[in-house]
């Protein structure tokens, strides 16, 4: 895997003209913390368990210090954001997890929520937060 | 499904603010059905999203605004070997994909 991304940051090196630029953007390794928002508070209420694709991000993470390292790119810039997704009921919240390719929520998370929110009448909503990371890096020249 | 993704568009915000977009060529990896591609391809002079999922690709074309058709040009591939010559984008940008 590492360097299948090695190799492929040489090769976006090549397509780079002088003084071009590569974006990444990507999620960072980490669980995703789910939020229930009540109109009088803000509860933690489980997370979704993403160790299953960290080894990916832990190897693009080395390939693109690799490639610095290497003197392809030079970081420029970097920053974290949270990508927040808001779903309005427990059953949009289960069709969320439904849709998660590695990831996972667990029914015990989902089963918390639910308490969370069985004596609220429509007033919440639930909150996914994704760290995500994004940089910019200069191609150097060779 | 009531679900609303980044509706604050942090994602897009970092991406443009971090992209000279006007007038350049850039090329996306991992384009997938194209939603971020139709965020620059409005300014950019040419685009190239590629991706490995073909049915990710059919959707990304099929949802090709027509005035973009000459822009923005959508291909099967990886970045491990790709078909265009040297010192051809102004851009790479790797969205979700690294």
């Amino acid at each position: 895997m590492h360097a299948g991304m090695v190799h492929a940051l040489r090769e976006i090196h090549r397509v780079l003209k002088p003084n071009g630029t590569l974006i990444d953007l990507r999620p960072n390794e980490g669980n995703r913390p789910i939020e229930v928002l009540l109109s009088y508070a803000t509860l933690r209420a489980g997370e979704i368990e993403s160790s299953t694709d960290a080894t990916d991000k832990r190897a693009a993470n080395h390939a693109m210090q690799q490639a610095v390292t290497d003197g392809l790119f030079k970081l420029e810039y970097d920053e974290t954001f949270d990508y927040i997704a808001d779903l309005d009921t427990v059953e949009d919240l289960r069709n969320y997890g439904k849709s998660l390719k590695q990831n996972i929520l667990s029914e015990a998370t989902v089963a918390q929520v639910e308490a969370l929110t069985s004596d609220e009448t429509d007033d919440f909503s639930i909150r996914i937060r994704r760290s995500m990371m994004i940089a910019r890096y200069r191609k150097s020249p060779l | 499904m009531a679900m609303r993704m980044d509706t604050a568009k942090l994602e897009q915000r970092y991406l443009l603010d971090m992209l000279d977009v006007q007038d350049n060529r850039i090329l996306e990896i991992g384009c997938g059905e194209g939603r971020m591609t139709r965020l620059y391809a409005e300014d950019a002079r040419h685009v190239v999203g590629i991706d490995v999922v073909l049915d990710e690709l059919k959707q990304a074309l099929e949802t090709r605004p027509q005035h973009l058709t000459n822009t923005v040009d959508f291909m099967t591939g990886s970045a491990i070997v790709m078909p265009f010559a040297s010192a051809s984008f102004d851009h790479v940008v790797f969205a979700w994909s690294l």
